[in-house]
């Protein structure tokens, strides 16, 4: 295996929720608990599970722009915490996010140009000539034309916003990118284009990619390997072929199971879909998911399962993992 | 064949003719509703599928008579729920028809509910205000909605606020209030597009359930190609203000025949996909609403127009078993999906 880029060990991370009269918080709520991660060079690593398992905030610490209550974060094999603001800064342009709402992550008071133009007078150190030829260049490579550039974001479609957001993000040259839900927000005919994109992007820059979504059909198609959360923590990750066709935790069973696909198979199907999530400010004791898992025993209940080895790269933190349940787990 | 209820009772329950909607008057008048027009039987799911802004929301307004009168001017043929018209009824008699005779779950329930009522109260609301029910009468009908929902512990959760609720749960208290008067009709505006894959499953089965359980005809908006698969009987797909093609499920995906609803089953991500590989993408963007489009309002986005196509608008060509396509190329994007995955897969 190559030498990770990204490097994340047992992070954690609680918001206070609430205040008492005192001001202590009343609440913590852990929307990341304990997650080990890590991302090649050049690799794509998605991340799946519903609103609110954590995805945006892990995707926040990996950018810096949040910091975990436990655990580190290691970029480039040095960590992120205890830089100098210089440090941080030039660390900061080797890794770039794009966000779920393109318009409103666009500043509303700068042409398309300017927005494309920004990080290059912020990181690359270019003068003004040769950032005008390099914003050209960008916006012919996200499939941008003259016009748009002096358009400002609410004079864009919302699939030229995302393009803007993309050119934006690669104007420095990243090693790594981080897409959180980049065509949720956008039009089905729009997604295929902003996909291709990123893809061609991917391969072009030969860029490592967090693509974060709730799309499961989306992830398979993007990602190397996938990561699963429920509630805080990874229950699954893999290669993701492995993941998607041979689900080994019973959480990823029953997401991927209530996914409709356009095909016959699909219809009138009522799949198995047990109870509702748990708040996230008392989740289950020992396994999370054992509230609503099928095959749960009395030690789900007691044990936090560790995400343990399935094959030689595909791992999955359930107990019951390797016995016989009765199950089909293929059918999941 | 899904489409059993249909043909036990073949009674249709809405039936609308030509709908034309324009927003605004004169020179800036905006056309977002041309020619639309569909037909629910009893018993059935029809499913209007289509990005946002084509028309959705708006067809539906149109037939409840929610648009504002000064804003929009709807005309249509005819807007028949059984045998009471729609298009001729006053405020009055509307009012009487809405929450009654036709249910609405709209996509974000929140904004559908009032946080300072309990979801017991707002249940009963519908059944003392057109049942003329008591409180005591109404309190038990909405017992026996929230029950038939399947939401744990009902007795429990009548006197619970919408903001103690999960947004599933929520979800199905809307579905609740829809249908405490046993409306023929509900109408449910994308349901589940707020919602996690997990709870849409879970809320799909339940209308699939309860149109079963209560006979009740089903106009499902959405914009999930996957949900329709699912759940719906009839597809209507529409695209800038028009429906394209519509049809019995089964053979809408068979027999693709519109250059929109072909783009859009080829560009999905699908299992047998090439990892990685290029997604065949819809050129372009969607477009703005303005005048009515004097051609196939798709061309200038479709790998399959020929000159005609951008010169004339289509008429719906009849394809045999219900199914009808606004495509002059019909023939030519149908050959062209033969080896398509999901295609073949409904072969
Ligand atoms: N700034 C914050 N303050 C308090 N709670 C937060 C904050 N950000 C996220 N959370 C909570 O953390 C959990 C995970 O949120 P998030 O990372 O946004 O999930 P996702 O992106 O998977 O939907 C949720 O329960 C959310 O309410
Ligand atoms: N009150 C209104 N005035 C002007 N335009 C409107 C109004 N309501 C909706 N529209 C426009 O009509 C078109 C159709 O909208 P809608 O029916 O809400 O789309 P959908 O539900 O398919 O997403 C959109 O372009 C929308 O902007
Ligand atoms: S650990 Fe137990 S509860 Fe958790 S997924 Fe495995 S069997 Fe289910
Ligand atoms: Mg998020
Ligand atoms: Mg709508």
């Amino acid at each position: 295996m190559m030498e990770a880029l990204l490097q994340i060990d047992g992070v954690s991370r609680e918001f206070p929720v609430g205040r008492h009269a005192t001001g202590q918080p009343r609440h913590l709520v852990r929307a990341v608990d304990g997650v080990d991660l890590s991302l090649a060079p050049g690799e794509t690593l998605g991340l799946v599970g519903e609103s609110g398992c954590g995805k945006s905030t892990l995707a926040r610490i990996m950018m810096a722009l949040d910091h975990p209550t436990r655990g580190a974060v290691r970029f480039g094999g040095a960590p992120w915490s205890g830089l100098t603001a210089r440090e941080l800064k030039s660390r900061r342009g080797r890794i770039q996010m794009i966000f779920q709402d393109p318009v409103a992550s666009l500043n509303p008071r700068m042409t398309a140009r300017a927005c494309i133009a920004e990080p290059l007078i912020n990181f690359s150190g270019l003068n003004r000539h040769a950032i005008a030829l390099r914003v050209a260049e960008l916006a012919a490579q996200v499939g941008l034309s003259d016009h748009h550039l002096d358009r400002f974001a609410h004079e864009l479609s919302g699939g030229q916003c995302q393009r803007v957001g993309i050119a934006r993000a690669i104007a420095a040259e990243p090693d790594v990118l981080i897409a959180d839900e980049p065509v949720s927000a956008l039009d089905v005919s729009i997604q295929a284009q902003i996909l291709n994109l990123l893809l061609d992007i991917k391969q072009r820059m030969g860029l490592a990619m967090v693509f974060v979504s709730h799309d499961l059909s989306v992830v398979r198609h993007v990602a190397d390997r996938t990561a699963v959360m429920y509630l805080g923590r990874i229950v699954e990750t893999g290669p993701s072929e492995q993941v998607f066709s041979d689900p080994q935790h019973p959480y990823t069973q029953m997401l991927l199971n209530s996914v409709p696909h356009p095909l016959p198979a699909a219809r009138h199907r009522k799949p198995e879909v047990r109870g509702e999530l748990p708040s996230p400010l008392s989740p289950p004791s020992g396994c999370h998911f054992r509230t609503r898992c099928p095959i749960a025993i009395e030690t789900c209940a007691v044990e936090v399962p560790v995400c343990g080895p399935v094959g030689a790269v595909h791992r999955a933190a359930c107990l019951r993992l390797g016995e016989e349940t009765g199950r089909d787990r293929l059918n999941g | 064949m899904t489409d059993t209820l249909r043909m036990q009772t073949g009674k249709t329950v809405l039936d609308v003719r030509n709908l034309n909607l324009t927003f605004g008057r004169g020179d800036n008048a905006l056309h977002a509703l041309d020619h639309v027009s569909l037909s629910v039987q009893q018993g059935e799911i029809l499913s209007l599928v289509g990005e946002s802004g084509c028309g959705k929301s708006a067809t539906m307004m149109a037939i409840l008579g929610l648009l504002p009168k000064r804003a929009a001017t709807v005309r249509a043929d005819a807007i028949r729920l059984g045998e009471t018209d729609l298009a001729g009824a006053s405020q009055r008699q509307l009012r009487r028809i809405r929450g009654n005779r036709i249910g609405m779950i709209f996509q974000d329930p929140m904004t559908s509910l009032n946080p300072v009522h309990t979801v017991g109260f707002q249940i009963g609301e519908a059944v003392r205000e057109h049942r003329g029910a008591s409180r005591a009468e109404a309190r038990h009908q909405a017992l026996r909605m929230l029950d038939l929902v399947r939401i744990p512990d009902p007795a429990r959760r009548l006197d619970a606020y919408p903001h103690e609720l999960s947004g599933g749960m929520r979800q199905r208290v809307m579905i609740a209030m829809a249908l405490v008067c046993e409306p023929e009709l509900l109408i449910a505006d994308e349901p589940t597009t707020a919602l996690d894959v997990t709870v849409q499953a879970q809320i799909m089965a339940l209308v699939d359930e309860l149109r079963v359980e209560m006979g009740m005809s089903v106009v499902l908006i959405t914009h999930d190609l996957g949900v329709v698969a699912a759940t719906a009987d009839r597809v209507a797909v529409m695209y800038a203000g028009r429906i394209v093609e519509e049809g019995p499920v089964e053979q809408v995906f068979r027999r693709p025949s519109h250059g929109y609803t072909a783009g859009l089953m080829r560009s999905l991500p699908l299992d047998g996909q090439v990892h990685q590989g290029r997604l065949q993408e819809i050129p372009g963007s969607v477009p703005r609403l303005g005048e009515a489009a004097p051609n196939c309002a798709f061309a200038p986005r479709c790998v399959f127009a020929k000159p005609r196509c951008a010169a004339e608008v289509p008429l719906p060509t009849d394809l045999g078993g219900g199914h009808a396509a606004r495509c002059f190329e019909h023939s030519a994007v149908f050959a062209d999906l033969a080896d398509n995955d999901i295609v073949r897969a409904w072969q």
